[in-house]
């Protein structure tokens, strides 16, 4: 016998013995506020989203919402957002293109009131007086725009069905946010290095892409 | 808290149709303490109960037109209501009583929703109902696009969302976070880390904070009022681009902002502690007294 | 409309994902949630963290480090999970792949100021006098040298098979094998002192 030989009942007992760890183990209580730190430092291209705030796979479901389940899934939400998106949308552009006016001249250089998804590709690419501030803002704006565009397309495979009520709260909704983006867009061209501005501009945009996502989730199942 | 798959070999109780308007049912599966429950419902409303015993019970009416599906397996079961027309679904009522440590998922149409007395985690879903929460979860993630949702309790940590509905909790949490687009929200407890946000709905916040936590109040043009114990240890960064602050709670007082619209405000209060950030484009924000906190 | 090459099969099959409502939550977090993604973090982390303070032999501040290491990396990955297994399974093996790098950059970082020492010793916390024989087990298990440890971790405790683990950790069958064995013979030896 050799030391190599391990005595198989005191294997057995170690074994036994292994079996009562526990496999779930509390990790410390701030640790999730860590992670969320660091995930929010890191840039929005290493995030799992793809292109824009909705990946592959929002786009990969349309085939998950036009397959056959043996329950009818409630899809009243679907073509109530699409028709709130593209409106939306196009309520942006313009809010977004009347907002521009607003700055100096040399601002306005490349903004021509043209139709929305031009303008919106234009005032994505339009100069800033203050690159470090609005380039985050205009970062935001150009996900929200492909985000959009990308969620009424998902959408548009459910046009024919609606609920009237939901439709109407769904429509105000965005336009109270699309408003709020406006109002604070406009105070940023003249207050270009206002970092709460930018915060509360984004903030507002994330919402909208929130109850955007949100609505296409409710609307999957 | 392992989700485990159910098989789907779901014991229909197919009611089919019925010329009753409604129809009753009435079942009891056995299900694990900690098992988890899928529910599906269109139109009516969803009533679950928290019970010491490791089944589930359902009882209830079945609108007409609809029929009822239910199985699984002792680890978790799913159950809906399936409608012929989802256009004019007739409103189904379930009650649910539920092991009390429980998983809970439900999503809903208009059906409104109503958890007490569990204490596993909460995930409730619907479009123009309204949710309800009493007890104490572990954790509650609930959403609604223009209903309510009303928490009265101590969840370990809270999510709500609703657009036009209001939000609000009334108890002790963690880590909460309430949103709305137009809807208000209330809280009144004690939080660590929070975050309530808004567009156009006010914020009314009356509780204190655990030491050390972190808060952010966020609103484009409702109002943001808090209300704290005179020596609560806070240290605030308050900006409104177009409004006012109104601060009670010390004698601080705010200041214009830049260029001189709107105001700001950063001050400790006793001796500081936790970071309250709050927000505003042109809403107003009022620091106010309230009752020490016990 | 057309959807992008791969959308299809990245879609997450309720038939593999951890199911009851988590398929959603999987499903969110793909598109950018970080709530869902939070959500996933609350059911998932006891489990992580387990493996990641076993695993680690370092405590719990090294642990946290790996665990926080195992999340970052699971959201910057998440389009890739693809439901053909379990989720839990999937942020296993990211903890374990976690692991190893932290243990090849722990190596060369060590190597270059320690004497030759068993490094499984180095850091490693005494056993601590106790009645409760399953500390003394966790102990005993931080205690054990990094392949060995890595190796009871995995299929003593985690069920993983020697070939899996063999795959996992870019080593032979027959090494795992015998890494196992000598931390059974490690562990019997402690917990009999």
């Amino acid at each position: 016998m050799t030391d190599d030989i391990v005595d198989e009942q005191r294997l057995q007992e170690l074994l036994a013995l292994t079996k009562q760890l526990p496999r779930s183990i509390d990790p410390p209580s701030g640790a999730w506020g860590q992670i969320r730190s660091a995930l929010e430092a890191e840039p929005s291209s290493s995030g799992p989203r793809t292109t824009g705030p909705f990946s592959n796979a929002v786009i990969g479901r349309a085939d998950a919402v036009r397959s056959t389940r043996f329950w009818q899934r409630p899809v009243f939400l679907a073509a109530a957002a699409l028709l709130l998106v593209a409106g939306s949308s196009a309520i942006t552009a313009v809010a977004v293109r009347r907002g521009d006016s607003s700055r100096t001249g040399s601002q306005q250089a490349g903004v021509q009131p043209t139709a929305p998804r031009q303008t919106e590709a234009q005032i994505a690419a339009a100069p800033t007086t203050s690159p470090a501030t609005l380039a985050e803002f205009t970062a935001v704006e150009k996900d929200y725009i492909v985000t959009a565009q990308r969620l009424a397309e998902l959408l548009a495979v459910q046009e024919d069905k609606l609920a009237p009520e939901t439709v109407a709260t769904l429509r105000e909704s965005l336009r109270i946010i699309d408003n709020a983006i406006l109002e604070a867009r406009r105070a940023l061209a003249t207050d270009p290095a206002n970092a709460a501005l930018v915060e509360m501009l984004s903030g507002s945009y994330q919402k909208k892409l929130d109850l955007l996502r949100r609505t296409a989730e409710m609307a999957r199942s | 808290m392992a989700f485990t798959y159910f098989r789907l070999g779901l014991v229909s109780v197919a009611l089919g149709l019925s010329l009753e308007a409604q129809t009753k049912v009435e079942r009891g599966i056995a299900l694990n303490p900690d098992g988890a429950i899928r529910i599906y419902a269109l139109v009516g409303s969803v009533r679950i109960t928290g019970w010491n015993r490791d089944s589930v019970s359902i009882r209830g009416t079945i609108g007409k037109g609809n029929t009822f599906h239910v199985g699984g397996a002792k680890a978790g079961m799913k159950m809906f209501v399936e409608s012929m027309d989802q256009r004019s679904s007739t409103a189904s009522h379930l009650e649910i009583s539920v092991p009390v440590k429980a998983k809970i998922w439900v999503k809903t149409a208009t059906a409104d929703i109503d958890v007490s007395g569990v204490t596993g985690s909460l995930d409730l879903y619907v479009v123009g109902g309204t949710i309800t929460v009493n007890g104490n979860p572990s954790d509650v993630n609930a959403e609604a696009i223009d209903g309510d949702i009303r928490i009265n309790g101590s969840p370990g940590w809270a999510r709500a969302k609703s657009a036009s509905g209001l939000v609000s909790l009334k108890g002790n949490s963690g880590d909460v976070t309430l949103s709305t687009v137009s809807g208000g929200i209330e809280f009144e407890g004690r939080t660590e880390r929070g975050k309530f946000e808004t567009v156009t709905g006010n914020i009314r916040y009356a509780g204190t904070f655990l030491p050390r936590g972190a808060i952010n109040f966020d609103s484009h043009s409702g109002s943001i009022d808090v209300t704290l114990p005179e020596f609560i240890g806070a240290d605030f960064d308050i900006v409104s681009i177009a409004g006012s602050i109104t601060n009670k709670l010390n004698s601080t007082k705010p200041i214009k902002g830049r260029y001189g619209r709107g105001s700001e405000l950063s001050m400790s209060n006793a001796n500081g502690g936790t970071r309250v950030a709050i927000r505003s484009f042109k809403g107003p924000v009022s620091l106010m007294r309230g009752k020490q906190a016990q | 409309m057309t959807i992008p090459p791969g959308a299809a099969s990245a879609a997450v099959s309720p038939r593999t994902a951890d199911a009851g409502g988590s398929s959603d939550v999987i499903h969110r977090a793909q598109a950018g949630d970080m709530d869902a993604f939070e959500r996933i973090y609350r059911e998932h982390s006891p489990k992580v963290y387990a493996l990641c303070l076993r695993l680690s032999g370092g405590g719990a501040a090294d642990a946290s480090d790996l665990m926080q290491d195992v999340f970052i990396r699971a959201w910057r990955g998440l389009a890739t999970f693809r439901g053909e297994c379990a989720f839990s399974s999937w942020l296993h093996r990211l903890a374990v792949n976690a692991m190893l790098e932290a243990a090849r950059s722990e190596k060369r970082r060590t190597a270059r100021v320690l004497t030759m020492e068993d490094p499984g010793t180095i850091g490693a916390p005494a056993p601590a006098v106790t009645p409760d024989v399953a500390m003394d087990l966790e102990r005993a298990i931080a205690t054990l040298p990094h392949g060995a440890r890595m190796a009871f971790v995995l299929h003593d405790i985690e069920g993983y098979q020697h070939q899996e683990i063999a795959d996992q950790m870019g080593i032979a069958v027959g090494t795992v094998k015998a890494q196992l064995h000598r931390a059974r013979k490690l562990l019997i030896k402690a917990l009999d002192k």
